[in-house]
């Protein structure tokens, strides 16, 4: 499916042809003539912030309507008068009677519930996208943020992306890492979308938490299969994150103070009712505590981190929006006259929504991205400071077209130009470091795609779709040659890669074209209805990524660079089948959903044993690309009604990778046969339950029980320079011990003030992280393996209020 | 790699979370007998009487608490690429030490190292680098720090690096007859170093092991070796893997292959590497407070 450039252009032509069949096959298909359109947006009464998945239904019309991730909503009536039903989980439902002639636009205000656990019954109003019956996106997750609230959490920081891992499907690879492995993808296969701008590294504190303040987000959806079109550039999932909009209404504000940090929180209308806008921030203490100390030494460390959410919007009339959304975190860890850690995400979003004519809804986003990191080594008489950027800039234009009710097309473009400078040395002060810099990395990411969901029979539905996206690779660049074109060299007699002989290099001046890749990417989805209340899914999703991770360490580290595919490098291709069933029973009291999945990974990057990742301008020399599967079976069942509300999810799945030479010879990793990959986790479950006690309080408590992380274990031990070393088997031949862990959180909510305290690991269980092998203290001729968990039994307590 | 300084992160863990580690029984399967080869052959600035030691040892149960074997009986040879030939006789006293004498190496010499033990041919070659001397070797004194440890003195030393990128380190501590090396992560980026981001320059006041304490009056001896960039990387992966790792940063593990080759039976490869380097030496005596 990947070509090379000369080919681009026949490419590019069949993707337009794809786009016309699309949108000519449409009129066939389209509603009876005589129907109007109602449409407009469903807003929050409290706060004016729009519903998205809010249920737009008329009496006596089958097909019901559903607000998008904006809000905006289009149902085709015919010419009359009409009861107009709006619901939406949290809100109470509002009805409208509505005499219709022509085709009208309509804004729905509904009013919230108050929020007690009791009262949230849900009757057919769908919270969870990824169990409805109704409609064929299937393999996806949607987080209430008030549920990501009450979730157990370690140190009470309510965290979105943690709260993801208890869903199925969805994994990390330790307690300190919320680098998520989604279906058995790594940690950089996950498009993280922060109102639609790309986040580069989403952690704090070397992956503790999430770059996302629960203050701040108000939707999370992860797309684990069934990737609609509109998204690319990411082989595993997509993270579709959204930042409050603020309170339309009236100016609030708030606070909340936790053992680890404090937030603040402003919103309110801007002038004249223009629009509204939100700031909130959070900043962690724990250096503010070392400045306390009597410890001179301590005194003088540095180690904080902060994030700040803004955004405003302004509307355009009745039918329009203009939003402007940004976000700018960093951590700041520093000993001092020794070595000092800086990294941040920058990234902002200017978006126009704008629907027109009752039926078309059109977006122009713009987005820059920013990650970058700075480290000083200092006292070591070759001080440096070594500093890495990724940026980026993104347009992309989406349109969505409303044909009839349960049919709709969607289209769009996108350009993005990332530019990778991957590392930069300067000396500090009086040292014998000379400055280098790695060439930076150009190219130009172009994307076009295009799809269409329509109900065919009441029982069946589907949505087909396709994107065609490739990456240019530009000047300036010097790409080197190797002798047999050849990076890495394989040593058969001594069993080692060696980086490759360089013969000649070639020099491509600013904007030159070096290497192209373009590739098409189908995806489908389909429903067939069993009964009013259950359905079978079925998806194919193909995916390609052109930016990779360079990392070979367990988790992701902050000092992580990306490297785009190239001349050596090529891009990773993922081709996903899923198939599931969907059920809601007892009055839409209970969810429940099985899917299966099956992946296939092409082209998946490892790397050869004692890799040199660091500022290495010649990457090439140490990667392999091999292939990959994973495959699993996720269950997952959920009660939203009655006093006791939560979910079971677990998932029985395994992931492997295989990575062979390049040659009949060259063994590639682990002998050229397959291994688990490193979050490969047999099985895995969460329980979360929430039950209101009393009127003010809730209980709320999480267990996880799962199977322990792939481990390599010696075969036997030498000694080496005086050290006594092991001799390692295959590559993850053995496994930690099960993980499984109990948290409970205790929260009282009066008014606008809630007061938690949590416990993390209540009965302390010894969860290993890591098993590794060192000399005994008692015979330093002996080794002994020492495990080493990361939590024990972690208490917290936060409070937070509005005023 | 992982850039982070291992106390770095120790602090940060400290701070942030309540784990700790324990001792655990461990099963797991016996894999083969290797021979291990710690064999260098040195070129010492100065030096006339060309004394070299090859040690060899062998691997054994993960589990066994006594002191690795030594491989006894091997028959030692190291050929120049003059065609000279110098035999190693076994030590008497030290069994899998093997000597020889008057072993005077020349830089730009290719050496080759051909062991033959329990039926198997070893070879495994490479060539003398030559390496700056140390300009000068003194102690600091440093008091206790979170960033630096215990108080006591440390050795600094001062060099100066040949123009031309392609120089690579390896440094060596002793205090008396006793070599100093702890395990830690730091060891990758401070006992060993390349001259990628230094070339030519004058390195003052480095620090090759900020972990080993030294008292006033201990006799210490500082050498520097040269690697070759395939020498280094393998100290570079040998300190990464001994640094234990489990940490969620740390490489996966794996093997650390070095250059002698089973030449009759691949798969059972040897481990350890034969180094021919040029070596400066510089001794120092650790002042009083």
């Amino acid at each position: 499916m990947l070509s090379g450039g000369a080919r681009k252009g026949i490419t590019r032509m069949t993707s337009f042809q794809i786009l016309t069949l699309i949108v000519g096959a449409v009129p066939a298909v389209a509603q009876p003539a005589a129907s109007v359109r109602i449409s407009g947006f469903v807003h929050s009464a409290a706060n004016g912030e729009v519903v998205r998945y809010a249920v737009i239904a008329a009496d006596g019309v089958p097909i019901t309507a559903e607000s998008n991730q904006d809000g905006f909503f289009v149902l085709s009536v015919k010419a009359g008068t009409h009861v107009i039903r709006v619901r939406s989980v949290g809100y109470l439902p509002f009805a409208d009677t509505l005499t219709v002639t022509q085709s009208v636009t309509r804004d729905y205000r509904l009013t919230p519930k108050p929020f007690q656990l009791e009262e949230v019954t849900v009757s057919s109003t769908r919270d969870t996208s990824d169990i409805d019956p109704g409609i064929p996106e299937m393999s996806t997750a949607r987080l209430d943020i008030k549920t990501v609230k009450l979730v157990p959490v370690v140190l009470g920081e309510s965290d979105p992306i943690r709260t993801l891992t208890l869903l199925p499907g969805v994994k990390t690879t330790s307690d300190f890492s919320t680098g998520l492995s989604v279906r058995g993808g790594g940690p950089d296969q996950n498009l993280i979308l922060l109102d639609e701008s790309t986040i580069y590294n989403p952690s704090h504190v070397f992956g503790f938490f999430s770059v996302f303040n629960a203050d701040a987000v108000d939707d999370v959806k992860l797309y684990k299969g069934a990737i609609p079109a509109r998204f690319g550039g990411r082989l595993s999932s997509v993270l579709d994150i959204r930042q409050r909009e603020g309170n339309a209404n009236e100016f609030e504000a708030g606070a909340s103070v936790g053992l680890l940090s404090s937030r603040v929180l402003a919103e309110g209308p801007l002038p004249g009712r223009l629009g509204s806008f939100l700031v909130a921030g959070r900043r962690t203490y724990a250096d503010l505590f070392l400045k306390l100390s009597s410890n001179r030494d301590l005194k003088d460390n540095v180690a904080y981190f902060y994030d700040l959410n803004a955004k405003t919007n302004f509307r355009l009339g009745s039918t329009g929006t203009l939003m402007l959304s940004g976000y700018f975190g960093r951590d700041r860890y520093a000993l001092k006259d020794r070595f000092s850690a800086s990294w941040g995400n920058a990234a902002g979003t200017l978006r126009w929504n704008q629907a027109f004519g009752n039926r078309w809804f059109s977006k122009v986003a713009f987005t820059t991205s920013d990650y970058d990191y700075g480290l000083q080594f200092l006292g070591t008489g070759r001080d440096l400071a070594w500093t890495a950027r990724i940026a980026s800039t993104d347009l992309s234009i989406d349109e969505s077209v409303h044909l009839g009710n349960g049919n709709a097309i969607e289209f769009g473009a996108q350009v993005t130009r990332p530019e990778l400078k991957p590392g930069s040395i300067r000396p500090v002060g009086n040292s014998a470091i000379v400055p280098l810099d790695l060439q930076p990395r150009h190219g130009i990411a172009p994307a076009v795609h295009a799809s269409h969901e329509i109900e065919l029979a009441p029982w069946l539905s589907i949505r087909y779709g396709v994107r065609l996206a490739g990456f240019r690779r530009v000047g300036e660049a010097t790409i080197y040659q190797y002798g047999n074109n050849r990076p890495a060299i394989y040593n058969s007699t001594l069993g080692r890669y060696e980086r490759g002989q360089i013969v000649d290099s070639v020099r491509y001046g600013a904007g030159d074209l070096v290497s192209s890749y373009t590739g098409l990417e189908p995806r489908i989805s389909a429903r067939i209805g069993l009964d009013r209340t259950s359905s079978l899914k079925l998806s194919f999703a193909r995916t390609h990524q052109y930016l990779h991770l360079i990392s070979n360490t367990n988790s992701p580290t902050p000092v992580d660079i990306w490297e785009p595919v190239g001349p050596y490098v090529k891009p990773q291709r993922a081709d996903q089948v899923a198939a599931g069933y969907a059920s809601t029973l007892g009055d839409g009291n209970y969810d429940i959903s099985v899917e299966g999945y099956y992946k296939w990974l092409s082209r998946v990057t490892d790397f050869v044993d004692g890799a040199d990742l660091g500022l290495n301008d010649r990457i090439e020399t140490e990667l392999l690309q091999g292939n990959g599967r994973a495959y699993g079976l996720e269950l997952y069942a959920r009660k939203r009604g009655g006093k006791l509300t939560g979910w079971v999810s677990y998932t029985l799945s395994r992931t492997e990778r295989r990575v062979q030479g390049r040659t009949a010879e060259d063994p590639g990793v682990n002998g050229g046969k397959y291994y688990p990959s490193p979050y490969d986790k047999t099985h895995d479950l969460a329980v979360v339950g929430l039950y209101p006690v009393g009127r003010k309080w809730t209980l709320s408590g999480t267990f996880v029980l799962s199977s322990g992380l792939p481990a390599t274990f010696p075969e036997s031990r030498y000694r080496y320079n005086g050290l006594l070393l092991v001799e390692y088997s295959a590559r993850n031949a053995y496994r930690l011990p099960a993980y499984h862990r109990l948290d409970l959180t205790l929260t009282r909510t009066s008014g606008t003030k809630q007061l938690q305290f949590g416990l993390y690991n209540v009965y302390n269980r010894f969860n290993a992280q890591s098993i590794t092998f060192r000399p005994s203290d008692a015979n330093p001729l002996a080794l002994e393996a020492v495990q080493s968990s990361i939590f024990g039994l972690v208490p917290s307590i936060s409070f937070s209020f509005k005023f | 790699m992982n850039p982070m300084p291992s106390r770095f992160l120790g602090v940060a863990l400290l701070a942030t979370a309540t784990g700790c580690t324990r001792v655990v029984d461990l099963t797991v399967d016996e894999g083969p007998v290797r021979l291990v080869v710690e064999g260098r052959i040195e070129l010492i600035k100065g030096d006339t009487l060309g004394l070299q030691r090859i040690r060899l040892t062998t691997t054994d149960a993960f589990a066994n608490p006594t002191a690795v074997p030594a491989a006894t009986g091997a028959t030692v040879v190291v050929t120049d690429d003059q065609g000279r030939v110098y035999p190693f006789a076994e030590s008497s006293t030290r069994p899998g030490d093997y000597l020889a004498r008057g072993l005077i190496a020349r830089i730009g010499g290719r050496y080759t190292l051909a062991i033959r033990y329990d039926g198997d041919r070893y070879e495994g070659t490479d060539q003398v680098r030559s390496v700056s001397p140390i300009d000068s070797l003194y102690f600091v004194f440093k008091p206790k720090t979170i960033a630096s440890g215990d108080s006591g003195f440390r050795a600094r030393i001062d060099y100066a690096d040949p123009p031309g990128k392609g120089n690579y380190y390896l440094w060596e501590l002793f205090v008396g007859d006793t070599a100093r090396l702890s395990r830690d992560p730091g060891n990758r980026f401070r006992v060993i170093s390349e001259d990628r981001f230094y070339d030519g320059g004058r390195v003052i006041g480095y620090e090759p092991f900020d972990e080993e304490v030294l008292e006033s009056d201990d006799r210490v001896l500082m050498r520097q070796v040269a690697l070759s960039e395939a020498s280094f990387r393998f100290y570079a992966a040998l300190f990464e893997q001994s640094a234990g790792g489990g940490s969620p940063f740390s490489t996966p593990p794996a093997s650390v292959r070095g250059n002698v080759a089973n030449m009759d039976r691949p798969a059972r490869y040897p481990l350890g590497y034969f180094v021919a380097a040029e070596v400066a030496e510089r001794r120092g005596i650790v002042p009083g407070r």
